[in-house]
């Protein structure tokens, strides 16, 4: 009495087999941690922005050096990653030039290194899980591809009992496998999109504190000799 | 230095868990609502073909002669004819009605045999009752009366009729209370007529099926052209069940009017057995 096949996507679901269903509750699961590592690390990039235009907005406004320095190094937590650059050179710096022997150029160089350090430590924070989105990006298609391919098989081998082959006889089979690939694509476009936006992103930021770091060694160097002594 | 690297805030942790299941949620109210293809079907009645046609069986067995008539008016007026042949169509309509009819048709014989099938609906009891030798000449005489109406009705009516005291006897189980019973009724109903001006095409063989989709008038008249939706694999069939609907309509409505849909679904295996 019920010939008439319901292709609601529930219903779809529910009539895959199990592998299928199996690739589709992966997948999904993969969705979700992948739009969550979208929603943070877009949430991370932003902070990381915003906090960097305000620091520079302080920095090149002229303020004095050790007032910037006690400020960042108080508010530690909410520092952004070019605060945090700043803190560790400059507080290297002064460790540095109150000992006896040690030159301007020298102070300059553990600075930098300082820096150096720091920088990698906040680029590395701020890039970390985008090789998650990288990888959800590449391998979810295959995985729908995966369940979609083994639902099209069964759906064939359904087919060997029946006399007559027709296109509505496996087009329900068909349909039910093509919503892994459906689910691998959902899952794979904004995660490619989302990676390489994020990838931008990060690598402006990173230039921008690098070329904060190099301005700032200047700075160092100017008025290293004059306090010096 | 390392100590701040660790204890770094980590900003909208939870926002961003909640944002990523409502994503997620949009998205499956997206699918949900907009990729249902053909869930808009409310029933799909049954119908099958049989290559060999009824009106053989119509002749032989005791359907009333005013049965044609009962086809197309409601069912109160149906109750005369099934008196004759025993409990059968009487059991199909409301108990209380058949006194009536019986004394109008055949005075005598009839109330007897009528009071046992009331107590005991079920047609498997029934006819053990009717059987008597009593019975078994009014069944002569019907037949006798059957065989005249028969040759004067048309061969397609008679194939009608067939249905119709099928239908009766299903919609005996539908008075009973099964709603289901009362459309499998219709879709016999509906089957018999198609049944009777389908035209077989030579050559056909194999028991192949189709589904073909019909949108139906509540006067049973079929709106449009039905649809193929699953083929025979044989042009020359799908096109034969095709012109048999067309010809067909209006359709016999059913008896229970709340059974009704628009929409239907038939399957036909017109080579089926």
């Amino acid at each position: 009495m019920n010939l008439s096949e319901d292709l609601s996507i529930i219903s779809l679901i529910m009539n895959a087999s199990l592998l299928v269903k199996l690739v589709m509750a992966l997948l999904i699961g993969i969705s979700f941690m992948s739009w969550y590592w979208i929603f943070r690390k877009s949430f991370a990039i932003r902070g990381a922005r915003s906090r960097t235009d305000k620091f520079e907005l302080e920095f090149w406004s002229g303020g004095d050096l050790n007032a910037l320095f006690q400020s960042a190094a108080n508010d530690r937590h909410n520092a952004g990653g070019m605060e945090r650059i700043f803190e560790a050179g400059y507080r290297e710096f002064i460790k540095l030039r109150g000992r006896q022997n040690i030159d301007t150029a020298t102070a300059v160089d553990g600075a930098r290194r300082a820096m150096r350090a720091t920088y990698q430590r906040e680029v590395d924070e701020l890039e970390s899980h985008l090789a998650f989105l990288a990888s959800t990006g590449s391998v979810s298609p295959y995985i729908g591809l995966f369940g979609t391919v083994w639902g099209i098989m069964n759906a064939f081998r359904g087919l060997s009992n029946v006399g007559q082959a027709t296109l509505a006889q496996v087009a329900p089979g068909i349909a039910e496998a093509l919503v892994a690939t459906a689910i691998g694509l959902f899952a794979a476009i904004p995660a490619v999109v989302a990676y390489n936006r994020f990838a931008h992103d990060i690598d402006r930021i990173s230039i921008r504190w690098e070329s904060f770091m190099e301005e700032f060694s200047n700075i160092l160097q100017r008025q290293g000799p004059g306090k010096a002594q | 230095m390392r100590e701040h690297a660790l204890k770094r805030p980590e900003p909208g942790k939870w926002q961003s868990a909640v944002l990523a299941a409502g994503m997620h949620l949009l998205l499956g109210l997206f699918l949900f609502y907009s990729v249902r293809w053909q869930t808009s079907k409310p029933a799909a009645v049954q119908v099958e073909l049989i290559s060999s046609m009824p009106t053989v069986e119509a002749p032989v067995r005791l359907p009333p002669p005013p049965e044609p008539v009962v086809e197309k008016r409601p069912e109160p007026v149906v109750e005369p004819p099934p008196p004759p042949p025993p409990p059968k169509p009487d059991i199909a309509f409301k108990e209380p009605p058949k006194p009536k009819p019986v004394p109008k048709v055949e005075p005598k014989p009839e109330p007897k045999p009528e009071p046992k099938p009331k107590p005991e609906p079920k047609p498997v009891e029934k006819k053990p009752d009717v059987k008597p030798p009593p019975d078994m000449r009014r069944e002569i005489e019907a037949q006798d009366r059957m065989f005249k109406e028969a040759m004067a009705r048309e061969s397609a009516e008679q194939a009608k009729r067939e249905a119709s005291r099928e239908a009766d006897l299903i919609a005996q189980a539908a008075a009973e209370g099964a709603r289901r019973n009362a459309a499998s009724a219709w879709g016999d109903k509906i089957s018999a007529k198609i049944r009777s001006n389908i035209v077989l095409p030579p050559g056909a063989t194999g028991n192949p099926e189709a589904l073909v989709a019909i949108a139906l008038l509540p006067d049973g008249s079929v709106v449009g052209e039905p649809r193929m939706k699953r083929s025979t694999g044989n042009p020359a069939l799908d096109d034969a069940i095709l012109r048999a609907i067309v010809k067909s309509s209006p359709l016999p409505k059913p008896d229970d009017p709340s059974v009704f849909v628009r929409n239907l679904d038939l399957v036909f295996r017109p080579l089926g057995q």
